[in-house]
């Protein structure tokens, strides 16, 4: 899987060709809604970029689970590959989201529960890196974010099904206007669909190319750290 | 079964009797609370309906900031001393360790609330001493020092320490927060309990899915 | 009332990621044996005990005690083990004694006060006993982490450089101490940064080079300058 520069090659560049298909169909084959106008196209990449974002965070987890068991390490740097693809995501999601809702709603912001319970996701993904930089052995790293991103995963549920419940106690000032409620048509789920499917290919691609590039980082660290001891016979913290 | 309850029982003990020595951690907790308190007092000058529905929330506020300063010095002894070792040689379930401190900061947390409500109740001439409110912060508290006992064992070997542990919890410990404040207000409005009662579900589930995985992963955390 | 007899350890290995630590490491111990290991600083050395006392896992290797496959990383072995290292172990703002009553409970004895007294006492502490750790000189703190380790006459004792900050007397007194264990059939195994210090106790020594084990050098009947050349040959001036 990430072995070879070709192959990797190969699927970016189908991942591409599908990105840009998408856009393709987002602008031209799409309908235009009809009572939000063009600015409702944003929707398909809003959603597309906010599953990635959920995606992200449970590839992580599970190779969070998985490097706990198994103790390989290119489990961790998967695990936070995934995290940072997800967090870009997730920062695409709501930017989008933004752009949505301004013309929409007149409001930039909205504590719709799935908005909130992705940036909460989001400042989880951010204070996972902040734990690792404050690690310098990288067992300990893989080992401290690994249990971080499980505690985080099981809060997910958690966070969302609150804010949810804050949502229906207390009705937001725009009534019943929620993320789903639009009427979709066959093209628009085509669409919608394709987007998702391009996206997530995207995902793969930038997860394999980053996982290695991260898996090398580590395997040139340990050559350093082999050199150090060769040349002084003793090796830091041993 | 009775050896692992004494060994819990000599390990409360011990953090215990180092907190009352030192007194770091309260000190720290309250000195913070009680300063809050006045912040919020020019932050908020509102009517006495008002301030019963948002009472809660700005208690929470408080103990949670206050309880993350005492958090951070719930492991210093370990740290510095690498007494962690010790333990771990010593105690056959490393989970009791993990349980022994998550006690300790939980006891910690209710002297805090204890000492906090009389005060706020004075100063803003407010009845918290509500059983309900108490009740419900003593739900979030062990909550709170669930999660926030897990974490400090992790960032306490972290070069950043002090400043990390907040950034870790606060995103962890959001339902937390809802829950609390949404659960306190209810109650100080005097809500009929079906319209709060599912709040003090979740904290129930809360508390037990924290503590369940405290036990699970901690040995990961203290073993090499 | 020992239960051990032997214990043996074999193909212990340790990477950090592609780094060795240790490579194939393995020695045996007999009821009443000590081993001092001896290595350059960064050798694996603390590494090694940290391995053996069950705090760190090994990638590969295996114990045996008594013949018998015991795991490493289990409570069992590590309850059997005492450990003195470079950290001290106490509680700052309790008194020695407190210091001494926790771990004993810890380890599930009811010592009596009267007891852990004067085990303080043994130690050169009589008179520190009730005051806070932190007031302790690093000479006292060392004692009181000895004293700590052996409260549960320990079958097998592991130490990492414990003559650090002993005085003439404190050093005296471990010797005893050792002295004492290994009569009563307990194991032990240390390093130490000044390892003629240790040799009146000290059965063999072995050398911890490069993250491989050397082969033990026995030290009864031999005199420091003679075991020296055995451990370091490369170093005997020739010609």
């Amino acid at each position: 899987m990430l072995s070879s520069n070709k192959s990797l090659g190969y699927l970016a560049v189908l991942a591409a060709v599908f990105i840009l298909i998408a856009f393709g169909l987002v602008l031209f084959y799409a309908p235009v809604e009809q009572n939000m106008g063009m600015v409702q196209k944003v929707f398909y990449f809003h959603v597309a970029a906010a599953w990635l974002g959920m995606l992200g965070f449970v590839v992580a987890a599970v190779c969070a689970v998985l490097y706990l068991r198994i103790g390989k390490l290119g489990l961790d740097a998967v695990a936070a590959s995934s995290v940072e693809i997800g967090l870009l995501f997730t920062a695409i999601a709501n930017f989008t989201g933004m752009i949505w809702a301004r013309p929409v709603w007149n409001t930039w912001w909205t504590w719709d529960p799935r908005l909130t319970t992705m940036t909460i996701m989001a400042f989880t993904y951010i204070a996972y890196f902040l734990l690792r930089r404050g690690i310098d052995d990288p067992v300990k790293k893989a080992r401290f974010g690994s249990i971080y991103l499980i505690v985080g995963f099981v809060t997910v549920p958690l966070t969302f099904f609150s804010a949810r419940l804050l949502r229906t106690i207390h009705p937001t000032i725009f009534g019943g206007a929620n993320t789903g409620e639009m009427a979709m048509t066959a093209e628009m789920y085509f669409t919608m669909g394709f987007s998702i499917c391009a996206f997530s290919l995207l995902f793969v691609v930038l997860l394999l190319a980053r996982s290695r590039l991260k898996i090398s980082e580590q395997l040139l660290t340990e050559r350093e750290m082999l050199e150090q001891e060769e040349e002084f016979g003793e090796v830091s913290g041993g | 079964m009775k050896n692992w309850f004494s060994t819990l029982k000599t390990l409360i003990w011990k953090d215990l009797l180092q907190e009352w020595r030192s007194k770091d951690m309260l000190t720290a907790m309250l000195a913070f609370a009680i300063l809050s308190i006045f912040i919020f007092n020019y932050a908020m000058e509102l009517d006495p309906r008002q301030r019963a529905e948002l009472a809660p929330g700005i208690l929470w506020v408080v103990v949670t900031f206050s309880g993350t300063l005492g958090l951070n010095r719930s492991f210093v002894a370990e740290q510095e001393q690498g007494s962690f070792d010790a333990l771990v040689m010593a105690v056959p379930g490393l989970g009791s360790i993990w349980l022994a401190k998550q006690v300790s900061n939980f006891l910690m947390m209710l002297v805090l609330i204890i000492i906090v409500l009389p005060v706020y109740s004075l100063l803003y001439n407010q009845n918290l001493l509500v059983p309900g409110l108490i009740f419900t912060l003593m739900l979030g508290a062990w909550s709170f020092s669930a999660a926030g006992t897990l974490l400090a064992s992790m960032t306490a070997q972290t070069r950043m320490r002090d400043l990390l542990l907040p950034v870790l919890l606060f995103p962890i410990l959001m339902p937390v927060n809802m829950a609390v404040v949404k659960a306190g207000a209810g109650i100080m409005t005097g809500a009929a309990l079906a319209t709060y009662q599912v709040w003090l579900s979740l904290l129930l589930v809360y508390g037990i899915i924290m503590t369940t995985i405290s036990l699970m992963v901690f040995d990961y955390v203290i073993l090499e | 009332m020992k239960s051990l007899t032997k214990i043996e350890l074999r193909g212990l290995s340790k990477s950090y990621g592609h780094l060795a630590v240790l490579k194939d490491v393995g020695f045996q111990l007999e009821s009443g044996q000590s081993l001092c290991l001896l290595g350059s600083n960064g050798a694996g050395k603390t590494t090694l005990l940290r391995v053996v006392s069950g705090l760190v896992s090994a990638d590969h290797g295996e114990l045996l005690v008594d013949g018998q496959a015991w795991q490493l990383r289990s409570p069992e072995w590590r309850r059997k083990c005492a450990l003195v290292a470079h950290k001290t172990f106490l509680y700052q703002n309790l008194s020695g004694l407190e210091n001494l009553r926790f771990f004993s409970r810890l380890y599930g004895f009811d010592f009596s006060d009267k007891l852990l007294r004067g085990r303080l006492a043994e130690a050169g502490l009589a008179r520190a006993a009730d005051k806070q750790v932190r007031t302790y000189s690093r000479g006292m703190q060392q004692r009181l982490t000895i004293a700590r380790a052996i409260l549960s006459d320990p079958e097998i004792v592991i130490l990492d450089e414990p003559f650090t900050g002993l005085d003439k007397d404190g050093s005296a007194w471990l010797l005893a101490v050792l002295f004492d264990l290994l009569g009563k059939g307990a194991m032990v195994l240390m390093t130490s940064h000044d390892p003629q210090a240790a040799l009146e106790v000290t059965n063999g020594y072995v050398r911890l080079s490069k993250s491989v084990l050397g082969d033990v050098v026995c030290s009864r009947d031999r005199d420091w300058a003679e075991i020296e050349a055995l451990l370091y040959p490369e170093e005997v001036p020739t010609g």
